[in-house]
């Protein structure tokens, strides 16, 4: 086996290293310069931060051409030295998983960037926004290539803090600002698990570290905290009398970091409203990279999560019910950038159960995670930036409000449409590989129910993605804007045109040789999955085309387009009835309705509760503080005979 | 020579004070530097003799590691202090009538604080202690209640004096009970033969109700909300640092040094004030809106985080507060640094006045967020490094459950901070609001503090160095 | 049981104010009129309200009074004893007097010592 060199290799720190270059020289010098030259000076930063990620990809895997892969640490410094044996190191790890993240991450984010030097184009502020745009793809590449978990930590933050400042973006609009706060408080409260977790593995960590520890690794290292040795001593160790062991209890803290990263239920309430951010940032941080870091999380740490059954088990569980519950609310948004974001969540949930029916001897689910991972931030990005560059053009998000926009946006449309049908799963374009593969996985690994679930869901993505389709660019322009519609400028198309050629070929790529855990494989089409999984996609796509391809006045406009089927489309007028009174009478009523009332009132209630008790609590105890110096006094004495009792009690 | 810094300190308070006498009004500007170079003078002094254990006086005054990193944190925060009094008593503010005057008192006033506070860590005698107790609290008083004509600075001043001296009497008592019961005013000799006494049950609990007076304990915290309100913006900075580094400096001389068993003994009792006292600090922050008030109840909250390295009375301990003392000197006074800053400018004090900072003026806003951010305990700024090691310290001494509350409280604390981020950067301007003027030294003051603070953060050899000094020395 | 005369003593002393109170006010009669209700001051008939503002220089000449007689106090004893302390015990007096005579110099500068 040899050890995977090169240029690129030894100086992969650079790779994070050149946006943060950016990011200060942008912030600090470009920016109150030019607000022009910040854009490029940011894009193009992005730009060979790529083009050193796809380096690395090469030079990696053609030096491990078929071998089991090695991670790799170019680059380490010594951050924190608690006492000899406890430090905790910065460093950059390349292994194939960080490599696909690299790869992506920086690939999506080059093209958003050069998108946004278009969609920004008239924005004051554009300056502002490169600059974070620019911490952001530092902080994420930070996360990305952490070989510990306190960096993957504190860069976990710094992720956060970035996403904050974005979707905050437009400041003047109050709903933008209660947005990035709410994002940042919910996923701040899903941290402190994930940082009880790390306390917990590593105080864990430390104990075992004496016994089974190795000069080169450190205990909060994934390295050390995944090798076999440490997982079966932390699996039978227990908390008190509980039932639960240290492994379980800490993987399941982690990864209540990872959902509310990921927008797992019921953590998920900050991504609908994070769309209150600028488009591209949607297609940035909220679809293709920022989001999927919990999904990354328990990649990294797959080995542990496989070690607890339970904790995988909830992981499986908490994303098949996430990928089933968004994708009926989809059904009925009306933003479409609402309906984008649940379908993230939707997505994200495939992933996140796809690593849960994994196991170390059936880990085909685990790849095919890290596929979708890798296909959906191509097509969901690509997805984002048609619908900003329709936006752009039509400026609503209403989908009721769109309409007839083939022919004015001829190649947002395109561009829209292979999305879609990458997204619906339908041969062959990427969605429909990756997809296959976890269907797969999970029907081998023996989880019918959650195969089961992912088939519906297939269908019902097809149905939700087809709906805003036609109804944004089929039938008649239904909006109020009278000014000429046009299509976005030469500088937006390139990035919508290389996504959407990537949404073509992403499938093709032979994931099982890249990212796996043991034997390599090669997953051909699974034709027991891919059938059902097909046909119910294009079920999806004909009740979605019945339903919405003429504006809602279907009845009328039917007969005028298919005159000779006249009896048939009296038929069809019978199911859209039918169908209405179902989704209306029914369906919305006492399913979807429920569920988004749920989700407001008790899911969001929840937190929007535990902040109430807070403050409540605070403006009770300020009370207390009456002023008055005699009150002061009185409590100075009961404070003081409250130490008496308790070392009265100590020594009882 | 080891009193040598003690001694450049009091020739410079006396220095200030007799100049001040032969100068007119005019060139008073001369005093400020004269304070701050005789601090730097002292820190030279200090920083050469390195840590190094010494005995003189009779024994009643001796040199360690550990009071060596404590004094570096009094002349640092003593320093900064002045560098951030400067404006507001040389006159250059925005707002005429907020000057205030006699600036060769004040500045002797606050030399003699220090002064008391580096005396305190080093005393080794029952009287030493007490007299420097006094002399590092007494002078506050009259700093608090410094703008004569303001109400609100003299019932602060007022309600001061009174809990104060309360304070002080019930400490008195319990030193008085202590020689008693020892028969001999030298700290050595109280030991643990004394823990089964009823008495010493007493005496403790009044030093340690003392002790909760200066550190900001609940329920010995009331005074500081009211004061902290009503004193001017720099002495409430240094009150909520340097005053409370005096009560660490305290609670270490009488809990750790010479009780060094018990405190271990005391542990769940030490890690229930921790948790009272952060989470009513972090709760009671949130409903506030004056911006003085608001950082007198994130320094209660921040006291508790530092009480927990005495939870289990670990050696650990005591290099994970002194580190954690540093930065929160850095951070906590770059903070004020701002405040003190805007209400020179503005005469403003609401958490709603500083809506629109980051566009009229982007680096105090920046400063200010950081320094807000480190409190708050956000991964790469140093006040997260200063709260990892002093969790560790309470995991390692097996609270899990304080570990717990603390990070509760770390989040709760976020929202708070996060309201005046939100004032600053996302709440738009006032129509009339224009750019701020900032002086060059004010300027600096602010640059250096959150390049320290950063780096602080970032670069570990700074806490490897105390762990190293002080658990050597710990360990003899 | 060592604390018992402790508890009696803290118990007595309670007693001791609140019977001498409780007692007078039982036992004495009580027949208030215009005189009885004067204020004493030393046999004169006081002349307008008490509650009057006195020249804060009364405080500052009290003040300064107060710690001169400390260091008087001081020095008798110093005196008593000049030679066992010795020399050393000379020095110390010397810093102990600058220290005071630095205060006088700041008062007279400062104009506490006039009359206004």
């Amino acid at each position: 086996m040899t050890e995977p060199a090169g240029i690129v290799l030894k100086n992969a720190w650079l790779i994070p290293a050149i946006p943060l270059a950016s990011f200060v020289l942008v912030g600090l010098v470009v920016r109150p310069l030019s607000r022009r030259l910040a854009g490029i000076v940011a894009t193009a930063a992005i730009f060979v931060s790529a083009a050193m990620a796809w380096i690395l990809a090469w030079e990696y895997f053609s030096a491990t051409p078929h071998g089991e892969p090695t991670a790799v640490i170019p680059w380490t410094f010594e951050w924190l030295r608690y006492q000899t044996g406890l430090t905790v190191k910065l460093g950059v790890l390349v292994d194939p998983l960080s490599i696909l993240l690299m790869v992506v991450v920086t690939t999506v984010s080059a093209l958003v960037h050069l998108y946004s030097i278009g969609y920004m184009h008239d924005d004051e502020g554009s300056g502002r926004f490169f600059t974070w745009m620019n911490l952001f793809t530092f902080s994420m590449l930070g996360l990305v290539v952490a070989p510990n978990i306190v960096q993957m930590y504190v860069f976990w933050e710094l992720v956060g803090v970035s996403s904050f400042l974005l979707i905050g973006y437009y400041y003047q609009k109050p709903s933008a600002v209660a947005a990035s706060n709410k994002a940042f408080i919910v996923t701040r409260f899903a941290d402190l698990g994930f940082m009880i977790g790390i306390l917990i593995l590593g105080f864990y960590g430390f104990r075992l570290f004496s016994e089974l520890g190795d000069a080169g690794l450190q205990p909060f290292d994934f390295a050390f905290l995944t090798s076999p040795a440490v997982l079966e001593r932390l699996a039978t160790m227990h908390l008190g009398t509980c039932d639960i062991s240290i492994l379980t209890l800490s993987m399941v803290l982690v990864f209540m970091g990872a959902a509310g990263k990921s927008a797992m239920f019921p953590l998920h309430i900050w991504l609908p409203d994070a769309m209150e951010g600028p488009t591209p940032v949607s297609a940035l941080i909220h679809a293709a990279t920022m989001v999927v870091a919990g999904v990354y999380l328990v990649a990294r740490l797959f080995a542990a999560f496989a070690a607890s059954g339970t904790a995988l088990m909830v992981v499986a569980y908490v994303g098949a019910f996430t990928c089933l519950f968004a994708a009926i609310i989809g059904l009925t948004q009306d933003d479409i950038k609402r309906v984008l974001a649940f379908s993230t969540l939707s997505q994200l949930g495939y992933m996140m159960f796809a690593l849960g029916v994994a196991t170390v001897g059936h880990p085909l689910g685990y790849t095919a995670s890290m596929f979708h991972l890798f296909t959906h931030a191509f097509f969901k990005s690509l997805l984002f930036l048609a619908a900003g560059a329709v936006i752009h053009a039509v400026h609503t998000n209403n989908i009721w409000e769109m309409g007839g926009l083939v022919r004015k946006l001829p190649i947002t449309h395109a561009t829209f449409l292979v999305a879609t049908l990458a997204i619906a799963g339908i041969w062959p374009l990427a969605g429909f590989f990756s997809k296959d593969e976890i269907l797969g996985a999970a029907l081998d690994g023996g989880h019918p129910v959650i195969f089961a679930v992912g088939l519906l869901v297939a269908g019902l993505t097809a149905l939700y993605m087809f709906r805003i389709y036609f109804l944004t660019f089929w039938g008649k322009f239904r909006g109020m804007v009278t000014d000429p519609v046009h299509e976005v400028p030469a500088l937006m198309r390139v990035p919508l045109v290389i996504l959407a050629v990537a949404s073509i070929v992403a499938g093709f790529v032979p994931m099982g040789r890249f990212v796996r855990i043991g034997e390599e494989h090669h997953a051909g089409i699974n034709l027991a999955v891919a059938i059902p999984a097909s046909i119910l996609a294009l079920i999806g796509i004909g009740l979605a085309w019945i339903l919405y391809s003429a504006d809602g006045r279907r009845a009328a406009q039917c007969t005028v387009r298919m005159g000779a089927f006249y009896t048939v489309i009296k038929q069809k007028f019978y199911i859209d009835e039918a169908y209405l009174f179902v989704t209306r009478r029914i369906l919305f009523r006492f399913v979807a309705r429920p569920i988004a009332w749920f989700d407001r009132h008790v899911v969001d209630g929840g937190v929007n509760l535990s902040g109430w008790i807070a403050r409540t609590t605070g403006s009770v105890l300020r009370h207390l503080q009456t002023g008055q110096v005699q009150v002061y006094g009185v409590w100075f004495v009961g404070g003081a005979l409250l130490v008496l009792l308790i070392l009265w009690a100590g020594w009882r | 020579m080891i009193f040598l810094p003690e001694l450049i300190v009091v020739v410079c308070a006396v220095a200030i004070l007799l100049t001040d006498l032969w100068l007119d009004e005019r060139r008073r500007v001369i005093l400020a530097p004269m304070a701050a170079i005789g601090l730097v003078v002292a820190m030279a002094s200090l920083i050469i003799s390195v840590p190094q254990n010494g005995l003189t006086l009779g024994g009643r005054f001796s040199v360690d590691p550990v009071g060596w990193w404590f004094k570096v944190f009094f002349l640092l925060s003593g320093l900064i202090t002045i560098l951030i009094s400067l404006d507001l008593l040389d006159g250059r503010v925005g707002v005429r009538m907020r000057g205030i005057g006699f600036r060769g008192e004040y500045y002797t006033v606050l030399l003699a604080t220090i002064l008391g506070m580096m005396v305190l860590v080093s005393a080794r005698d029952l009287i030493t202690l007490y007299v420097s107790l006094e002399l590092a609290t007494m002078p506050l008083f009259v700093l608090t209640a410094w703008r004569r004509d303001d109400a609100q600075s003299g019932e602060a001043g007022m309600k001061y004096v009174i809990f104060g001296a309360m304070a002080s009497a019930c400490m008195l008592y319990g030193l008085g009970l202590l020689y008693g019961l020892t028969g001999s005013t030298a700290l050595t000799a109280i030991d643990r033969q004394l823990a089964n006494m009823p008495a010493f049950w007493l005496a403790t609990a009044m030093l340690v109700a003392g002790i909760g007076f200066k550190l900001t304990i609940v329920p010995f915290h009331f005074w500081a909300a009211d004061v902290y309100q009503g004193a001017p913006a720099p002495v409430t900075a240094y009150l909520s640092v340097a005053s409370k580094g005096a009560g660490l400096a305290f609670a270490f001389q009488i809990l750790y040094r010479w009780m060094d068993g018990w405190i271990a003994d005391a542990a769940v009792g030490v890690a229930v004030f921790a948790a009272l006292t952060m989470t009513l600090g972090n709760t009671v922050a949130i409903v506030q809106h004056n911006i003085k008030r608001f950082m007198a109840f994130s320094a209660i909250s921040q006291a508790g985080y530092l009480v927990m390295g005495f939870v289990g009375g670990l050696p650990e301990g005591i290099p994970a507060m002194l580190f954690y003392l540093l930065v929160y000197a850095v951070t906590n006074l770059a903070v004020f640094a701002c405040i003190v800053w805007f209400s020179n400018q503005t005469g403003k004090e609401q958490i709603e006045d500083y809506r629109g900072l980051a566009r009229t003026n982007p680096l105090i806003a920046l400063t200010m967020m950081l320094g807000l951010f480190s409190l708050a305990g956000i991964p790469p700024l140093s006040g997260f490094v200063g709260k990892f090691f002093l969790f560790s310290v309470a995991s390692k001494a097996g609270f899990h459950w304080l570990v717990a509350v603390a990070a509760v409280n770390s989040t709760i604390s976020l929202y708070y901070y996060l309201r005046i981020v939100r004032q600053m950067y996302i709440e738009p301007a006032d129509k009339d609001s224009t750019r701020l003027p900032i002086t060059p030294t004010l300027a600096a003051t602010l640059m250096v503090l959150s390049a320290t603070q950063l780096l602080m953060g970032i670069i570990p050899s700074l806490y490897e160095t105390i762990s190293s000094q002080t658990l050597a020395w710990l360990a003899r | 049981m060592d604390y018992f005369f402790v508890l009696l003593f803290s118990g007595l002393a309670v007693l001791f104010i609140l019977g001498g109170i409780i007692l007078s006010y039982l036992i004495a009669p009580h027949r208030p009129n215009r005189i009885k209700n004067t204020p004493y001051e030393c046999g004169e008939i006081p002349l307008g309200s008490a509650w009057i503002q006195f020249n804060v220089g009364y405080y500052l000449f009290a003040l300064l009074f107060l710690i001169f007689d400390v260091e008087a106090a001081f020095l008798y004893p110093w005196a008593v004893i000049l030679r066992v302390v010795g020399f050393p015990g000379l020095l110390e007096v010397g810093i102990f007097l600058l220290v005071l005579i630095l205060g006088l110099i700041y008062a007279r500068k400062k104009g506490a010592l006039e009359w206004v």
